[in-house]
């Protein structure tokens, strides 16, 4: 098992791809737990393996089906909407991405 | 309690005998009287399965056997697979509060047949686990001895069973969340061959690994559930038909390989032991036991803690607060999912996502997720050299019997209880685990359990092995 070490920034970055806020505490740990279970994983190293030639998993074969609306307009919308936190006149109310006061 | 079997019951309701709505009320007692200490369940649903065993009742009462096959037979259910209207909550915080818009192919065929869902069981938080110590909403006791964890992250599911609160559970295996539960608790785990159950409505912890499966008394039993609820489905295209794989036949004698190797250092003594006595009974009752090679299973731990955390990291990226589940306000759209995220997850889902999104990052996907994915590709072809020689394979389905709360907190060390089962996953076969025995730990009589895999398809040979080395012997 190689030591491996992971630095403080690594994890933030991790953690911003992750899009999940860490405390300081938790990025202390979070640098030994990974450290160690990437140091134990990275025993795949040592496979030959051909990566290239392997990207599916199973029996391989596509699943189709018409293209054709198969239920009533409107028919699950109550039901999906009542789960979101905010929602609007039937739509999901997000927080506002585009700057729109210059145009 | 006394333990029924879905044969019995079935037998009993057809005959009048007993009826569902006396059983379903034996059922709730117990639950009554044995979960506040236990805690297998996270809700149970005791009027809704009341009504529900009352019109069984009665369509028994006017039409007999000329009834759906399961009904009025109780169930319980993981928290991970979606029941429609009901909290459906991974046993995490980020869906606490989540009633299920649908239900899973799993649940409607199981509906259909007739069967009662009497609650909804704890689990390990989004299925990581092997201990059903990782749920955000408390642990779950083994039955057999309240010291010691029921196993995960179906821990609940088997509780239930072990508890004699259902005869059969349903629960989800990934890594082996069915089978090593199954295999604490002392009781049958079955996790299907990949695409033999439909995962459609099943909270996704790893797409190309995850099956729903039954835990039982008896192989039979587990037999019964996954004639419901197995089948092709047009809602989850990774579903497979009979004629997807070469026929599996059942045999007269059948011979069994034992990848002798893995067992060499991390086992302990009296499983093993107990194990070598299961082979024993093998070939008393006429089939061959043979030592073969499966040099690449050993380096399947390794390659399950790459691809799942990957997978894990894609899925749960779904859980943003903006469209159902836990939604914490921030400034802007992306300090929303940070502190959604932040508060949502435990700590071992945590890990698992910054792990999987390591693996996938720019510069390291070949080295760890590319080579796992090709190790899983030989893997596959290993075992399939193996199957031309032997017509099944036996292991102990965990290196241990359940260990005691808090005895594991190193991850590696948790991890390293899934070392038989990962495999199966990766392979994408069937595999069943029956109770083997018990090892005495302290003055605490642990089960430990015996997994038999088949190849692809091979999901009969394992009932037929099964019902043949455990239900026929333990009546």
């Amino acid at each position: 098992m190689m030591l491996h070490i992971m630095k403080e920034h690594e994890i933030a970055h991790l953690a911003s791809l992750a899009r999940i806020k860490l405390e300081s505490d938790e990025v202390a740990e979070l640098q030994n737990d990974i450290a160690a279970i990437i140091g134990y994983v990275g025993t795949i190293a040592s496979l030959t393996a051909d990566v290239k030639s392997t990207k599916h998993v199973g029996a391989r074969y596509n699943v189709f089906r018409d293209d054709v609306v198969t239920n009533e307009p409107g028919a699950y919308t109550e039901r999906l909407l009542k789960a979101a936190p905010e929602t609007e006149k039937g739509y999901v109310v997000v927080k506002k991405i585009l700057d729109t006061t210059d145009s | 309690m006394q333990t029924y079997t879905i044969a019995t019951l079935r037998q009993q309701f057809i005959a009048g005998t007993t009826t569902p709505s006396a059983v379903v009320a034996q059922y709730l007692d117990t639950i009554e009287a044995k979960d506040q200490a236990i805690g297998a369940f996270l809700e149970v649903f005791a009027d809704e399965a009341r009504a529900a065993a009352e019109a069984a009742t009665r369509a028994y009462e006017t039409h007999g056997a000329d009834t759906p096959p399961l009904l009025g037979i109780p169930y319980a259910l993981k928290n991970n697979i979606l029941y429609q209207g009901r909290r459906t909550t991974a046993g995490s915080r980020m869906l606490e509060h989540y009633e299920a818009s649908y239900d899973a192919t799993v649940v409607a065929r199981l509906k259909s047949a007739g069967a009662i869902c009497v609650g909804v069981t704890n689990m390990d938080e989004f299925a990581m686990g092997s201990s059903t110590e990782n749920s955000a909403f408390g642990a779950t006791k083994n039955p057999i001895n309240s010291e010691y964890v029921p196993g995960g992250s179906s821990g609940g599911s088997a509780a239930a069973v072990a508890m004699e609160a259902v005869p059969v559970a349903l629960g989800t295996d990934t890594g082996g969340s069915i089978r090593q539960p199954a295999s604490y608790c002392g009781v049958v785990g079955f996790k299907p061959t990949y695409g033999a159950v439909s995962r459609y409505g099943l909270v996704a912890m790893g797409s190309s690994l995850d099956q729903a499966g039954p835990i039982a008394h008896s192989v039979a039993d587990v037999a019964a559930i996954h004639k419901v609820i197995a089948g092709i489905d047009p809602s989850d295209a990774t579903t497979i038909t009979d004629e997807t794989y070469p026929d599996v036949p059942q045999k007269e004698q059948y011979t069994v390989g034992v990848p002798r190797a893995l067992f060499s250092t991390g086992v302990d003594a009296d499983v093993l032991e107990g194990f070598e006595a299961h082979l024993e009974d093998l070939r008393a009752a006429g089939h061959m036991v043979v030592d073969i090679e499966l040099p690449l299973f050993a380096q399947g731990l390794a390659a399950y803690y790459i691809v799942m955390p990957a997978e894990v990291s894609s899925n749960l990226a779904r859980y943003d607060g903006i469209r159902y589940g836990l939604s914490v306000p921030g400034d802007t759209l992306l300090a929303g999912y940070e502190e959604t995220r932040a508060a949502g997850f435990g700590k071992e889902v945590k890990r698992r996502i910054l792990l999987g999104t390591y693996v996938l990052s720019s510069g390291y996907y070949d080295a760890y997720y590319g080579k796992a994915e090709a190790l899983r590709v030989q893997m596959r072809a290993e075992l399939a050299d193996v199957f031309t020689k032997v017509d099944v394979i036996a292991t102990p389905t965990a290196p241990t019997p359940a260990f005691k709360f808090g005895e594991k907190s190193d991850p590696l060390a948790m991890y390293a209880q899934d070392i038989f089962t990962v495999p199966v996953n990766l392979t994408g076969v069937p595999a069943l685990s029956i109770p083997g025995g018990v090892v005495t730990r302290d003055s605490a009589e642990l089960p430990y359990g015996v997994q038999y895999i088949a190849p692809h398809g091979g999901d009969e040979r394992l009932f037929d092995l099964g019902h043949r080395m455990y239900d026929e012997r333990s009546q």
